[in-house]
């Protein structure tokens, strides 16, 4: 288990792609908004936010921060385009809340079949993280750098 | 549970869709779609609610 708290973002740096988690904290309650309805989604704290980002680089990781900060701390409702909306190709970060999170190549950035399925680069491919109690946990996790960050803009 | 995109959101909210419930407040009787668990009203933010229908 890799401790993790509520000030905290944990970084798995890829040769290709970073990912970036925090835990949904004490708030729990994100909002979805679709063309129709909003939908809330009530988290436990230990869940996670899981931010994909395609690249290395100090952008991608101030990305990371930023995109879950606006969730998190914010409160920035996610916005829910239509299949085929244009925007979707445009996506360079994207994002998954939840108690589990498995990340897969084969699917298409911000077209994801199955709710638990984020997409990141090749070399995350059928890894699976999870929230635990003070902490995260990783399966199939063959490479990448862990580093831990403040998670603060 | 979900996935979406960052500036823009975008994710298949089929599967969501089909395990949210709707909710009913016992103190402001908002009527709200929600999922998961310790779901409050987000109009008033009262833990006070129970399903109301499918």
């Amino acid at each position: 288990m890799i401790p993790l708290n509520n000030n905290e973002m944990l970084l798995l740096r890829g040769r290709e792609g970073t990912l970036g988690i925090v835990k949904a904290g004490e708030n729990g309650h994100f909002f979805l908004e679709t063309e129709n309805e909003e939908i809330l989604l009530a988290l436990e704290p230990d869940d996670l936010l899981v931010a994909s980002g395609f690249g290395t680089d100090k952008k991608v990781i101030n990305g990371l921060k930023c995109v879950l900060y606006m969730i998190r701390e914010v409160g920035s409702p996610f916005i829910v385009l239509p299949k085929k909306h244009p925007a979707s190709k445009r996506l360079k970060i994207v994002v998954s809340a939840g108690d589990r999170t498995r990340i897969s190549c084969s699917i298409i950035p911000g077209t994801h079949p199955e709710q638990d399925i984020l997409c990141g680069s090749d070399e995350f491919d059928g890894v699976e993280i999870s929230g635990v109690k003070g902490g995260v946990e990783f399966k199939n996790l063959k490479g990448g750098k862990l580093e831990t960050v403040p998670f603060e803009i | 549970m979900c996935s979406v995109g960052g500036e823009i959101y975008d994710f298949d909210i089929k599967e969501l869709d089909a395990d949210a419930k709707y909710y009913k407040c016992g103190d402001c009787s908002n009527e709200f779609k929600g999922f998961g668990t310790k779901l409050r009203c987000p109009s008033c933010h009262s833990a006070n609610v129970s399903k109301c229908r499918e």
